[in-house]
């Protein structure tokens, strides 16, 4: 393992249920105010179970002449992150300062432009799918690449580029991709991110796995019973760690459960793994950690599990909570959503509550904050969970 | 720097009158012919496995393992500590017809097993549940330039970890209709690579390039066609200097369009 592994963060942005962009985010996480809506209450999610994170405004997003053929949700969800805090005009400094083909692309998404195939399948159902409909094109929309691709060309980045989809942990993972490349010299800077938009096939998939909550997922409470699902957009223009920045990238840890496709192992041995190696990347202690923002997703298993990890590390020491109560879990897009929460958390002082948790479960011994705390946030530690026990941990940090 | 260089400690395959590395490796040498594109004979149930998922396992979780079990057949690495890159375009096919179709009707009810099979990431997620590897696995895809993708991401691990071995697999199933009419891939085939950085233990030596200039290598007749009937088959050109254990170089479609990735391959000497 190289020694250091720190990177600058020059830019981020995320856009989920929450709004468009930092200060959305910031301002809707000091209120205490959730983008959790009733499915029933969205045109076109009535008929889904649960609550759900959804971006408003999508279908007025006009995508970019040159590359119109990449039109779906998820990469119309992708172009409007994309036009945030002032994202573009920094890939752009650094595309001059670098070349285009020093910055490469990384990002995660879970599903892509899926929702295409299924409404495409919607029309050819009546003949028996004997055909797809002939606006339906695979490889710009459901194509697990299509975000990457889309995304590249429309910034007119030709470096390295990959698509990491290992479910929920997808958009954490890319950061450990980038800083591979950057380090061995493929890259100078990275745009990474991840994607994921709602679709049917994870609104009903999740419920058929009973996982879905008919209510706001109320993570690490006694009654919590479920997920809600979200959508989001994030991305991080990373670069050398001699660029100035607000904040950096200290470390990530990655491993396996090897346990359940879709039960984490009950003794959080994955999720400790990733968090260990993420420390020792960063060279820190858990002492040195101000607070963790939790994979936290609301069922039964995933909370119980990761805070016998995260008690094994911490004790009670370090605050740690879910976002999910406010965006949802957004799948792919989650790791990036809440890394981006982690440097709201350090820009701001701020620790996020526990949003909707009402009664901590006595199981989860952990310092699980009901009320917002106001205290300087120096570092966080950030957990990514996914399907196929994927795991994924980052350490976010200030300048230096 | 521009290039890194990385051991090919084995190789393993899975395709359509190709049950192994051997098989396909007569083929390359010109010493027995190229196969019919058509389905393969039969799909092996993965090894390792709890009776009920393997049973109940995937077309692509099945060619998956079988490449890389051919791979490690004569391996003495330690399968728990093998780290894993995963590179397919498209994932499971078959699951997302399933469910696109059972979307279709009413009252909409999925198979949970199929739901949580469907993720990129499903066959990874068996590999490590059959060998008990703890350590880290990514899932990626890039298009038609899956394989070079998945070849760049494991020498960027070798060359972080030098000491820690990457099984590197790039996969598709064949489409069945009607998505094979929007994405055609008329042939299964999973190809799997252990790479290192020892020498001592290499079939020979990989330098991958890639800024190289766009483009792909080709193969003459029938080779060409299956080259081109599944996104792993573009390995194809560079497993023939590996067959022949002589020294060439090939280029591989690389995700952006706007360069190629260059792989030489140099024979260990024996």
């Amino acid at each position: 393992m190289s020694e250091s592994t720190a990177l600058a963060i020059t830019a981020a942005t995320a856009t989920s249920s929450l709004g468009r962009g930092l200060a959305a985010h910031a301002q809707a996480l000091q209120a205490g105010r959730s983008g959790l809506r009733p499915a029933e209450d969205l045109a076109g999610y009535a008929h889904a179970p649960g609550w759900l994170g959804a971006v408003d405004g999508l279908d007025a997003v006009a995508m970019p002449s040159a590359q119109a053929e990449y039109d779906c949700r998820n990469n119309r969800l992708a172009w409007l992150g994309l036009q945030q805090d002032d994202l573009r005009e920094r890939i752009e400094a650094c595309r001059s300062r670098v070349g285009a083909e020093r910055i490469g692309v990384f990002l995660g998404t879970s599903t892509s432009g899926i929702a295409q195939t299924e409404q495409a399948y919607h029309q050819a159902a009546p003949g028996a799918f004997a055909r797809l409909p002939d606006w339906y094109a695979y490889r710009y929309s459901h194509n697990v690449h299509s975000v990457t691709a889309f995304v590249s060309a429309a910034l007119g980045l030709t470096g390295l580029s990959q698509t990491i989809s290992t479910a929920c942990s997808s958009s954490a993972k890319v950061f450990a991709a980038a800083s591979r490349a950057i380090r061995a010299g493929w890259c100078d800077a990275a745009l990474v991110g991840g994607v994921d938009s709602l679709c049917e096939t994870t609104l009903f998939g999740f419920h058929a796995l009973q996982l879905v909550s008919p209510q706001a997922c109320r993570p690490a409470d006694v009654r919590r019973d479920g997920i809600s699902i979200g959508e989001a957009a994030g991305f991080a223009l990373l670069e050398r760690d001699s660029e100035p920045a607000a904040w950096r990238l200290l470390g990530y840890g990655e491993s396996s459960d090897a346990h359940h496709m879709s039960t984490p192992d009950p003794q959080g041995a994955g999720a400790r793994l990733a968090m260990d190696e993420a420390l020792a990347r960063a060279g820190l202690q858990p002492v040195d950690i101000d607070y963790v923002n939790l994979h936290g997703t609301g069922t039964p298993a995933n909370d119980r599990s990761e805070a016998r990890a995260v008690r094994g590390l911490f004790g009670d020491a370090v605050p740690a909570s879910s976002t999910k109560g406010w965006t949802g879990h957004c799948l792919g897009a989650a790791g990036v959503l809440e890394a981006v929460i982690g440097l709201l958390s350090i820009q701001e002082g701020y620790v996020p509550q526990s949003l909707n948790t009402d009664q901590v479960d006595p199981e989860i011994d952990i310092d699980i904050p009901l009320t917002p705390r106001q205290q300087p946030v120096r570092r966080v530690l950030s957990n990514s969970f996914g399907f196929g026990g994927s795991n994924a941990c980052l350490i976010l940090g200030g300048a230096v | 720097m521009s290039r890194l260089s990385i051991e090919l400690e084995a190789v393993g395959l899975f395709a359509p009158g190709w049950p192994d590395w051997a098989a396909a490796r007569d083929c390359l040498r010109g010493q027995a012919p190229v196969p019919e594109m058509t389905d393969v004979e039969r799909y092996p149930p993965p090894e390792g496995l709890p009776k009920n998922e393997r049973r109940r396992s995937s077309r692509i979780t099945r060619i998956a393992f079988a490449a890389c079990e051919d791979a490690l057949a004569a391996s003495s690495r330690d399968r728990s500590a093998l780290r894993t890159v995963f590179a397919s375009c498209s994932g499971d096919m078959d699951i997302v017809d399933d469910i696109c179709r059972a979307l279709t009707r009413e009252p909409v009810a999925l198979s949970p097993t199929q739901f949580h099979n469907s993720v990129h990431n499903a066959s990874a997620g068996y590999w490590g549940i059959a060998n008990a590897a703890r350590v880290a696995s990514t899932s990626l895809s890039a298009y038609d330039a899956s394989l070079a993708a998945g070849l760049v991401e494991a020498a960027l691990q070798l060359h972080d970890q030098p000491d820690a071995p990457v099984l590197m697999v790039c996969f598709d199933v064949m489409t069945q209709p009607p998505l094979s009419l929007a994405r055609p891939v008329p042939i299964p085939f999973a190809v799997a690579w252990l790479l290192g950085r020892d020498p001592a233990c290499s079939l020979g030596q990989l330098t991958l390039n890639p800024f190289a200039a766009p483009g792909e290598t080709a193969l003459p007749g029938a080779l060409e066609s299956m080259r081109r009937a599944n996104p792993a088959a573009r390995a194809l050109p560079l497993l023939e200097p590996v067959a022949r254990q002589t020294a060439g170089t090939v280029t591989l479609p690389m995700p952006s369009g706007r360069y190629g990735l260059a792989v030489d391959f140099e024979p260990a000497e024996t």
